[in-house]
């Protein structure tokens, strides 16, 4: 029987950074599971760095504050206190684990400037830093020797009278369902991207599986309209060039070679917040200054030397998608989804309204980031808020016996996953998805107007019925990647149908959320997070939630 | 932990010598073991010409003159060759060893062959007058 | 777009008795990548068709495989660069050296036993008291070291390695530049130990210094390097200095 105390869903930063933390409290039996190996997880396509109030001229309560700003006022502020307080604590905690953080001259670490930030204080490992921070975070892993269930899919939770007992988990490679019992459960399995497939930032693999499943079980998904375009991506496949890049000095010009940033931030310029970068993008193509659609990203004035040492990923990215060496060429790029603000709805400590289930990281909405994310504050939520999650988790195992869960779960999740398997019809999974993304693409984008959003909700309503004919080729039991595929794009066209909703409802323009009918912040009717629960019958229910506001009362936000 | 019930692909699949993969350090390993093996060739055969000598003044006379005809001045100089390849590779890897050169290892090999050919060239024309 | 013949070596453990090639035809342009080329068959053609993939901007180490006889990140490669090879037919395979679960997917167990069999994490002697803030690493020394972390596990190298074809028990060359990223980082204290573990028949000295591996890399970690200086390091603490 396969049980533990607890069991952490999504083997990426906020996961493994859980397990670190709960395998040193003792007489903790935890368990990873995750439908990739850790290694592959999406954590390590982050770039540019972390941030931290490092430097002696720095307090952590300007991280919060410029935060809190980013947020345009969404964020939870305790929870943002918290986060920014232990921040540096963080960083010196990875770079004690061995992170090969680039250096200043006198070997200590070296700090770059980021978006929305009052001054420098992102800490970083050339334009790899996600990638850095994953390998440390899984040497710490086989360090410890914890155990890791690789290529297992959780497709359910099990959760009785408002308990959570554990999962139930697809075993990837060799075929079969598996209840895994667990006293606490941890969900950090990340983004859901792909929803927005063909022009998000995400891997194939960020479907927001774990927010469906906590969905499903009856926690609410928060403030999942506010999904963050990031401004420098490529257009041929939304692959990523880091806020590095104009964080080292980058411009971002248009048709006309203008630093058109000047007229939409001007004090930040670049390094504005990212919502408003994208904006200032989309209206500059609008107004007939794009290049194809897109805006030029300028880092030729840095420098070779200064591109090697700092952006060198930049430069591979550029060269192997677009043939272009940002050495001595603008490369173009233009806003592609890249984070989700919203997910499982949980407080300052990780809980959701389910005894025993945690989530934290980017699928949690606890929330940090509010209406819109600063860069580099994403790789610190995750270590912070995974490191918590793993806490509170044991708390709450030392008062909690074994759980009761009866094989019945087995059968009937088995019976699910065998109406997949039995599906008939002409549509096609691929399909499916080609549409939902460039329907969300193109009507839950940058700007949204009422009737764009309301042909966004039709269209995945209307995908939620065509995936139903939509047959699974493979119907084997060994590495059926097509089962999956069936199972992750039903969790992600639930995920639009809420985006949609929630967008609908929200008659304001707050961070990433921008509206052309509400085109102002609402503060007196909006300042509050929206809760989308499951509703089997019909579409998901809303329900409203104030934010927690500590010292900073909301004001005009600018840069 | 996955219990895994696959087969391995056929063999031939993970030779020092299929397609693309014969880069040049393959090709310097592959030289370096042919050499070797040749040398070794060479002295066995070499020990049995002069080992000719323990039996009779004739017998050695008659060994060495059938070693002096002239394919056997060629395979002289090509075994010069050979020597100076397997020599220089050899220089080559134990300055790899000791951490050295490593970034110039197609320099090295390219020097090592040319030298190695230039040898058995040189040979050749120093020893024209045998052929 | 034009047309293009893709040669894949399919498996379905539960139905066929070995591996065999199935060709398919697809349409690919400029910016095509072999790794999209999978996903139009798996798509449209065939939904059964196998493989790993995540990222798909070369960083997760997913998509490792064998494209025209080569070790390359199926993601990272473009069709046009290396439509000439094979006479505008491009064959892709699973890496080599490792159990073949289905189609292009193998097994990664023994790859990742040999990572964690060299201690793959920083040693910090528990005498030695540790700095409030960070440790002070120059910049020289980081830069070099980031270029072993580079690394993402991918397996190239370890499927282009001869060494492995004949010998399941050579650590490799990802493990062992790993090994060499911690023997040489001023902050790690066990660089005796790690020496122990490399300095050995199915450590370093089973490097012939082939370079494939060096070749394949698609992130420039160069092992080859890596298991040199190890070789070095090894002979000096052997010799009694160092």
């Amino acid at each position: 029987m396969l049980q533990h105390d607890i069991l952490i869903v999504g083997a990426g930063l906020a996961g493994m950074r859980a397990a670190i933390r709960a395998a040193e409290i003792p007489g903790v039996n935890v368990a990873l599971v995750s439908k990739l190996h850790p290694l592959r997880s999406h954590s390590g396509a982050a770039e540019g760095g972390i941030n931290a109030a490092l430097t002696p001229d720095d307090k952590w309560e300007d991280h919060a504050f410029d935060t809190v700003k980013g947020s345009d006022y969404l964020g939870d502020q305790d929870a943002i206190d918290y986060m920014c307080e232990q921040a540096p604590a963080e960083v010196y905690w990875l770079e004690h684990a061995g992170t090969l953080f680039n250096r200043a001259d006198n070997g200590g670490l070296d700090i770059r400037s980021f978006g929305g930030a009052g001054r420098p204080r992102t800490a970083f490992v050339a334009d790899v830093t996600g990638h850095a921070l994953l390998h440390t975070l899984y040497e710490q892993v086989v360090a410890r020797d914890i155990f890791v269930y690789e290529e297992w899919f959780v497709t359910n939770l099990i959760v009785e009278n408002g308990v959570c007992k554990g999962v139930l988990a697809w075993d990837i490679v060799n075929g079969g369902l598996n209840i895994i019992r667990a006293k606490a459960v941890i969900l950090a399995t990340g983004g859901n991207g792909r929803i927005y497939h063909g022009r998000t930032t995400n891997a194939w693999s960020n479907t927001g599986d774990g927010i469906a499943i906590a969905y499903y079980a009856g926690v609410p998904l928060a403030d999942m309209e506010f999904v963050q375009f990031h401004p420098t991506t490529l257009k041929p496949n939304g692959v990523l060039l880091t806020e590095a890049n104009r964080g080292e000095g980058g411009y971002l010009l248009n048709s006309l070679g203008e630093r058109f940033m000047a007229r939409y931030a001007p004090s930040k310029m670049e390094l504005g917040p990212r919502d408003l970068v994208s904006r200032a993008e989309v209206t500059e193509v609008e107004e007939g200054r794009g290049v194809d659609g897109c805006v030029l990203l300028d880092i030729r004035h840095l420098g070779e030397a200064k591109i090697m040492e700092k952006l060198p990923n930049t430069r591979e990215l550029c060269e192997t998608f677009l043939g272009i060496d940002p050495v001595h060429e603008p490369v173009p790029v233009r806003p592609g989804q890249h984070y989700t603000m919203g997910g499982i709805r949980t407080n300052r400590w990780t809980e959701t309204i389910i005894k025993g289930l945690y989530a934290a990281g980017e699928c949690a909405c606890t929330s940090v980031h509010g209406a819109n994310r600063l860069g580099a504050n994403s790789l610190l939520d995750t270590l912070i808020f995974g490191r918590v999650a793993a806490e509170r988790a044991a708390e709450y195992c030392k008062e909690t016996p074994p759980p009761q869960v009866s094989d019945s779960w087995l059968t009937r999740e088995e019976e699910r996953i065998q109406r997949y398997l039995k599906r008939e019809g002409k549509e096609r999974l691929a399909q499916i998805r080609n549409e939902l993304g460039q329907s969300m693409a193109e009507d839950m984008g940058v700007f949204r107007t009422p009737e764009r959003m309301e042909r966004a909700l039709q269209k995945v309503k209307e995908l939620q019925e065509r995936v139903k004919h939509a047959p699974i080729d493979d119907k084997g039991q060994v590495f059926n990647t097509d089962l999956l595929g069936a199972i992750e794009i039903e969790g992600m066209l639930d995920q639009a149908e809420v985006i949609c909703v929630s967008a609908i409802a929200r008659k304001e323009s707050r961070g990433a959320h921008a509206r052309r009918d509400y085109p102002k912040r609402d503060d007196e009717n909006y300042l509050k997070h929206t809760l989308a629960f499951y509703n089997p019958e019909g579409g998901p229910r809303l329900e409203y939630e104030p934010v927690t506001i500590t010292h900073y009362q909301p004001m005009e936000r600018v840069y | 932990m996955a219990r895994v019930t696959a087969k391995r692909l056929p063999s031939v699949q993970y030779s020092h010598f299929r397609g693309r993969a014969i880069g040049v350090g393959t090709a310097a390993w592959i030289l370096h073991r042919i050499s070797g093996i040749l040398l070794t060739i060479y002295l066995m055969m070499h020990i049995v010409v002069i080992g000719q000598s323990v039996r009779s003044k004739e017998a050695f006379d008659a060994a060495l003159h059938f070693v002096q005809k002239p394919p056997f001045v060629v395979l002289d100089c090509a075994l010069a060759g050979t020597v100076a390849y397997h020599a220089l590779n050899g220089l080559r890897l134990i300055s790899f060893d000791l951490g050295w050169g490593i970034r110039a290892q197609k320099l090295l090999f390219g020097i090592s062959l040319i030298l190695a050919v230039a040898t058995f060239v040189v040979s050749l024309v120093a020893a024209r007058s045998l052929l | 777009m034009a047309k293009l013949a893709v040669k894949i070596l399919r498996y379905d453990p539960e139905k066929d008795p070995a591996p065999h090639h199935e060709t398919y035809q697809v349409e690919y342009e400029k910016s095509t990548m072999v790794l999209d080329v999978l996903f139009m068959i798996k798509d449209f053609v065939d939904g059964s068709l196998t493989y790993r993939r995540s990222c798909r901007q070369g960083i997760c180490g997913s998509c490792a495989m064998r494209v025209n006889d080569r070790e390359r990140l199926t993601c990272y490669t473009r069709v046009a660069e290396i439509i000439g090879e094979n006479g505008g037919e491009i064959t892709i395979e699973p890496l080599a050296n490792l159990p073949v679960i289905k189609d292009l997917v193998v097994d990664i167990g023994p790859f990742f036993a040999k990572y964690k069999a060299i201690k793959p994490y920083l040693i910090h002697d528990p005498n030695k008291p540790v700095p409030e803030k960070e440790y002070r690493v120059s910049k020289e020394r980081t830069t070099h070291l980031q270029q072993f972390g580079a690394c993402i596990q991918c397996g190239a190298c370890y499927s282009a390695c001869p060494i492995l074809g004949s010998d399941d028990d050579y650590l490799g060359p990802a493990a062992l530049a790993k090994a060499y990223r911690f023997a040489n980082d001023p902050r790690d204290d066990a660089r005796a130990e790690r020496l122990k573990i490399v300095g050995n028949e199915i450590g370093v000295w089973r490097c012939h210094t082939i370079f494939n591996c060096t070749e394949v890399c698609p992130k420039g970690v160069e092992p080859t390097y890596a298991i040199q200086q190890l070789k070095r390091m090894t002979v000096q603490r052997k010799l009694g200095f160092r």
